[in-house]
C-alpha cells in the first residue's frame, strides 16, 4: 500500500529517530555504568526506592493485610485438621522440652565453667517487610528501617528462627535485604556435626545448593547449616537450615527461616564487617602480595593452606 | 473491533496519558506487595509491556516516546531489574511498532497480533541474551518464556479490555486530530 506522508510528518521523522537514539544511549549508559560502577548506580537506586516507596505505604499495607486475612480465612477451613495435628506435634515437643531444660542446665552450669561471655554484638533491629522485589527473578524485600535506624549495609538478618538475607542497599528509612535464595546470593557456611565449609549459592529456587563444598563425603542429609563468618562480612554462628539431598543428587539446604511469609525480619548489629566500597577491592586485595590478608584466624589459615608465601 | 471514529480531541489524549501513567504505577505497585516472599515456579504476564504495545499499536499520538521511557525506567529501578537493560529493550521494541502503525490499521486484528508478537518475540530474546552476556547473575530462561507466553496471550484481551472501557481503537485513514494533522 503507498503511505500518505504529510509533509509535517516528512520534517519530523528525522528529529524523531534522533530523540530515540538518545533516550536509547541515555538508557544504554546507565546500564554500562551499572555493570562497571554498580554500588554508585544501586544507591542511586535505593535512594529512588526510599522516595517513592514509603508514600505508596499508606496503600500498600492495607492490601497487604487485607490479603493475608484472606489467606488466613481459607487457613480456618483446615482448622481440624490443623488442630489435630498441633496436638501430635505438642507431644513431641513436651519429650524435647524435657531434654532441652535439661541441656540448658547443663549449658549454663558449663559456661559459668569456662567464664563465657556471650556474644555482645548480636543486638538487633526488628523491621517490617514493606514490599518485595517486585519480580519472580530478584529475590529481596525492603524493610521500613534504614539509615536513621543506624542500619549499615551488609549487616545480617534473620527472622527469629534462622537467616533471611543480608542488608544491600540502605536508605534514609527503607533498607533492602537480598534472601539468601536470591541468583546473587552467596553466603559462606559452616557444616556441623562435620564442621565442613561450604558456599550456600542462591539460585533463585526455594532451596539453594551447596557450592564449593571441601568435604562432600562428611555430610548427610539432615546435618544442620550455620553461617561460618568466612571473610569478615557476616556473623558466624546463624543457623541456617539442613542439608537435604534432591533427586538429582544435589546437596541443597532446607532453610528454617520461614520464606513463605516474612513479615517482620531482624537486623542484626554486627560492627566488625567489612566496608565494602570498592567492588574490585573484594576480588583482588590491594595489598602487596604475600602480606597477611585480615587480622581474623580463618584469613590466616586459608593463607598458610593455601600457599608457600605465608 | 476497531471503532470507525476514534477519539481525537486533546482531552481524550491528555486522559489516556494519564491513565497510562497511573496504569503503570499501579501495576508496578501491584508486583512490590510483599504477599510472596519465597521463590515462586510461576510469573504472570508483563502487563504494562502489552498495554504499551496495544495503546503503541492503536494510538501512536497517544503514548509518545517521553512517556514510555521514563516509566520503563522507573520499573527498572523499582522492581530491582539491572537499570536500563529492560528499558531499552521496550524502547526500541515500542519504537520499531510504533513505525508499522500506519501498516497497522488496514490490517485485521490477527495480522496486528502477528506482527505484535514478532516484536515482542525478539524482544524478549534480545533482552535473554544481553543478560546472559553481561548480568553477572543468571535468569531463569523457563521463567522468561512462561512470561513471553503470556504476554503475547494477554494482547488480545487488553485490546478489547481498552476498547470497551476507554474506546481505544484504530484511527481510520486520513483523520485529522483537533488542529488538523493528519494522525
Amino acid at each position: 500500500m503507498a503511505k500518505d506522508r504529510s509533509n509535517a510528518e516528512d520534517y519530523t521523522a528525522p528529529v524523531r529517530r534522533l530523540a530515540v537514539a538518545i533516550v536509547v544511549l541515555c538508557l544504554i549508559s546507565v546500564f554500562v555504568v551499572w555493570r562497571i560502577d554498580s554500588p554508585r548506580v544501586e544507591r542511586f537506586r535505593t535512594e529512588i526506592t526510599d522516595r517513592i516507596v514509603p508514600s505508596f505505604d499508606w496503600a500498600m499495607s492495607p492490601v497487604t493485610a487485607t490479603a493475608h486475612l484472606i489467606s488466613d480465612f481459607r487457613s480456618y477451613q483446615r482448622i481440624y485438621d490443623q488442630n489435630q495435628e498441633l496436638k501430635r506435634e505438642l507431644q513431641q515437643m513436651k519429650a524435647w522440652k524435657e531434654a532441652a531444660l535439661q541441656l540448658e542446665q547443663e549449658n549454663a552450669r558449663l559456661l559459668d565453667l569456662n567464664k563465657v561471655r556471650l556474644d555482645p554484638k548480636f543486638t538487633h533491629v526488628t523491621g517490617v517487610v514493606m514490599a518485595d522485589s517486585g519480580s519472580p527473578f530478584r529475590q529481596s524485600v525492603l524493610l521500613n528501617v534504614g539509615r536513621r535506624d543506624g542500619i549499615m549495609d551488609g549487616w545480617a538478618t534473620m527472622d527469629g528462627l534462622g537467616l533471611v538475607g543480608r542488608i544491600s542497599g540502605v536508605g534514609e528509612t527503607t533498607s533492602r535485604v537480598v534472601l539468601l535464595t536470591d541468583a546473587s546470593s552467596r553466603l559462606p557456611i559452616t557444616i556441623q556435626p562435620s564442621g565442613v565449609r561450604a558456599i550456600l549459592a542462591g539460585d533463585n529456587t526455594a532451596r539453594p545448593p551447596l557450592d564449593l563444598i571441601e568435604n562432600r563425603d562428611a555430610l548427610r542429609p539432615g546435618d544442620r547449616v550455620f553461617s561460618s563468618g568466612d571473610g569478615d562480612v557476616f556473623p558466624a554462628g546463624i543457623l541456617v537450615g539442613e542439608v537435604i539431598q534432591d533427586q538429582g543428587g544435589r546437596l541443597r539446604v532446607r532453610l528454617v527461616a520461614d520464606y513463605e511469609r516474612l513479615e517482620f525480619v531482624r537486623v542484626l548489629r554486627s560492627h566488625q564487617i567489612e566496608d565494602i566500597n570498592n567492588p574490585g577491592a573484594l576480588i583482588v586485595p590491594e595489598i602487596a602480595p604475600g602480606a597477611v590478608l585480615g587480622p581474623s584466624p580463618a584469613d590466616a589459615r586459608a593463607d598458610t593452606d593455601g600457599a608457600s608465601n605465608g | 473491533m476497531a471503532n470507525p471514529v476514534a477519539q481525537t480531541s486533546a482531552g481524550y489524549i491528555w486522559a489516556m496519558r494519564a491513565g497510562y501513567i497511573a496504569l503503570s504505577l499501579a501495576l508496578i505497585f501491584t508486583h512490590l506487595l510483599p504477599l510472596e516472599t519465597a521463590p515462586r515456579r510461576w510469573i504472570g504476564p508483563d502487563l504494562i509491556l502489552v498495554v504499551s504495545f496495544v495503546w503503541i499499536a492503536r494510538r501512536p499520538d497517544i503514548i509518545p516516546l517521553w512517556l514510555v521511557a521514563p516509566m520503563f525506567f522507573l520499573g527498572d529501578l523499582l522492581l530491582q531489574r539491572p537499570p536500563g537493560l529492560w528499558s531499552t529493550c521496550a524502547v526500541l521494541a515500542t519504537e520499531a511498532l510504533r513505525m508499522r502503525a500506519e501498516d497497522l490499521r488496514d490490517m485485521v486484528f490477527v495480522l496486528e497480533w502477528s506482527v505484535a508478537a514478532v516484536i515482542l518475540i525478539a524482544f524478549y530474546i534480545v533482552y535473554f541474551t544481553l543478560w546472559s552476556l553481561l548480568v553477572p547473575f543468571d535468569i531463569s530462561g523457563s521463567l522468561l518464556t512462561l512470561q513471553l507466553v503470556l504476554t503475547l496471550l494477554c494482547y488480545p484481551v487488553v485490546a478489547g479490555l481498552s476498547w470497551l472501557v476507554s474506546g481505544l481503537g484504530k484511527t481510520a485513514p486520513g483523520q485529522v486530530d483537533a488542529k488538523g494533522r493528519v494522525l
